[in-house]
């Protein structure tokens, strides 16, 4: 009798039920934390550790020579620069590339706009390994393997029809009347753009910009098949020291790969909303 | 300017022809073009090449399905696909459960579920190889997680080996590719008006039904829209199976290490070609069946 007067006294936000139920409710929370925190602690625990052998549940002792191996036998800082580079060649390109279709399908009368949208994001809805051999080979006779330029060419078949997706949909919600209103007042075309499109369009182009950063920096599957000595970047590096056996090397640089990712999650959490992002994000 | 302001709005304002589209046609095709161009060079060529390669015969000249009629006769390719198929099912079936009462509870906006939320969309943001290598040494024989079964399960007979099998791929593959399926879980559940679950409720439901007839029924398109894009990652998913799926070698593995290791492009290219296909059915499948809400809705 006490639980339905509970369950009816509650309407619009229902409170957990005592006892038994709150118990369940919590133990669950706390084995989804435990199950999505623990590889990243396992990671920082092995990138210090030495004298770590069987049953010791902490290591024997701490050190930073895996970070010292890390940055001097694999040369990360070049490493690093390469994917920093590579992602922002798949930037610019991406947004130079989309924004223009995503204008054309947001604000334009496009026919066979369904068509379009579906040849667009095929590239997502596909795994990009059944590209992935065709894409090698036409780059090893473009001469295009081991660039910089080619790597980000790669990256920007699976940014593109996220940035034109996003970019759509934010130039379609653009406001009609702020616009008209620009018009009328006699601003021209590009006063209009700098002053009017480009504020409202913000959010949408901060999205893109992000989303096309993690999927470059990200990317797996395409750079290993298109990356070669001058272009290795973190991804690349992180498999060569896992199949090399070096789980502690690995680890290092992992924790270096994830401080751009943990950033970029705050940033996100704040500025956007996390289900606009899905589909954008996730190299395989 | 109004006299200016009122014919504009005669005109049809906003949404007119001529308001919106300065230059007709020939400007909204070269808008589109450069995207097209770019996909087609690099998207839909790439697919030819490997098209093209996998109908090629060793030596180069003619035509053959040799490759294949090989893979559709071959017992091991159909147990990769299989393989393949079944983690990618297994893991968004997982998922579903995770994430439904996941978003249940993150609902009702409990203490710290800010905190959680963010949690949620951790491992979307991480490389998949990296959370793959902590995974490893986490489901380690010598793994905190077996030296925690080991001091709670004294009398089991040595460590549990999860890595490199398939309920640790699946582990994995829950791991990294269930946030998709629990976000959009979180914003079908939380676009539910509560009114209505209260008038079932009120009615004399019982909750299980409540959330059967009427709370799952709405959740249902955000479940399934996160849900197809679980199955598609999981269904491609290379790095993770790559470094961790020891003797298992799905799809995207067998068609790297064919033309990576052995330097067989056209069986390669022909397995990438028979994967495209089973991606693009399953997906065709998958929003078919599952369009109707689930069975009970009705009453």
């Amino acid at each position: 009798m006490t639980a339905v007067a509970v369950a009816a006294g509650a309407r619009i936000r229902p409170r957990l039920g005592p006892g038994l139920s709150r118990l369940i409710t919590y133990t669950f929370l706390l084995a989804f934390v435990l199950y999505v925190l623990s590889p990243f602690l396992a990671i920082l625990v092995t990138s210090v550790a030495q004298d770590w052998f069987g049953g010791r549940i902490l290591p024997g002792s701490l050190t930073l020579r895996w970070f010292d191996w890390a940055f001097n036998v694999t040369n990360l800082p070049g490493v690093m620069a390469n994917s920093f580079i590579i992602a922002g060649l798949t930037i610019a390109i991406s947004l130079v590339i989309g924004i223009p279709t995503a204008w054309a399908l947001g604000r334009r009368h496009v026919r066979a706009r369904n068509v379009l949208m579906t040849l667009i994001l095929l590239p997502k809805t596909v795994p990009p390994i059944t590209f992935a051999l065709g894409l090698s080979r036409e780059f090893y006779s473009f001469d295009l393997v081991d660039t910089h330029l080619g790597v980000a060419l790669a990256h920007t078949t699976l940014a593109l029809p996220f940035v034109v997706l996003i970019m759509s949909a934010t130039f379609a919600g653009l406001d009609e009347r702020v616009l008209e209103a620009g018009r009328v007042c006699g601003g021209n075309w590009f006063r209009n753009l700098v002053h009017l499109v480009l504020p409202m369009a913000m959010p949408g182009l901060m999205a893109s910009v992000l989303f096309t950063f993690v999927t470059s920096f990200n990317e797996f599957t395409l750079t290993l098949v298109t990356y070669g000595p001058d272009t290795l970047t973190l991804t690349v590096q992180t498999y060569l020291a896992i199949g090399d056996g070096f789980l502690e090397v690995a680890s290092a640089i992992s924790v270096v790969l994830l401080v751009p990712s943990v950033i970029l999650l705050l940033l996100i959490q704040r500025q956007i909303r996390p289900e606009n992002i899905l589909g954008g994000v996730k190299g395989l | 300017m109004a006299v200016q302001l009122l014919r504009r709005l005669r005109s049809g304002g906003p949404g007119t022809s001529s308001a919106r589209h300065p230059g007709g046609r020939a400007v909204t095709a070269a808008l589109l073009v450069p995207a097209i161009a770019f996909l087609a060079l690099f998207f839909f060529y790439p697919i030819l090449i490997t098209f093209g390669t996998s109908i090629t015969p060793a030596d180069g000249t003619g035509v053959t399905l040799e490759e294949y009629s090989t893979i559709l006769s071959s017992p091991k390719d159909w147990g990769v696909i299989a393989l393949t198929l079944g983690l990618a099912v297994g893991t968004t079936v997982i998922s579903v459960l995770l994430a439904v009462p996941l978003a249940l509870i993150l609902r009702r906006r409990i203490r710290g579920h800010q905190a959680l939320r963010l949690l949620v969309l951790a491992p979307l943001m991480i490389l998949a190889l990296v959370s793959a290598l902590g995974l490893l040494i986490l489901w380690d024989r010598n793994g905190w997680l077996n030296l925690l079964f080991s001091r709670l399960l004294p009398f089991s007979d040595g460590p549990l080996q999860i890595d490199y099998t398939i309920p640790g791929l699946l582990i994995f593959y829950t791991w990294l590719y269930s946030p998709f399926t629990i976000l959009t879980t979180l914003s079908a559940v939380e676009g539910i008006d509560p009114n209505v679950e209260e008038a079932a409720r009120v009615s004399g439901a019982a909750p299980w039904r409540v959330f059967r007839s009427v709370t799952l029924p709405l959740a249902w398109p955000g479940i399934r829209a996160g849900s197809v894009l679980t199955f598609l990652l999981a269904f491609g998913a290379f790095s993770v199976p790559l470094i961790a799926g020891g003797n298992h070698r799905p799809l995207p593995v067998l068609i790297y290490t064919e033309a990576a290791v052995f330097q067989n492009f056209e069986r390669g290219s022909a397995l990438a070609m028979v994967m495209a296909v089973v991606a693009l059915a399953a997906i065709a499948l998958y929003t078919r069946f599952s369009s109707k809400p689930v069975r009970g809705s009705a009453g």
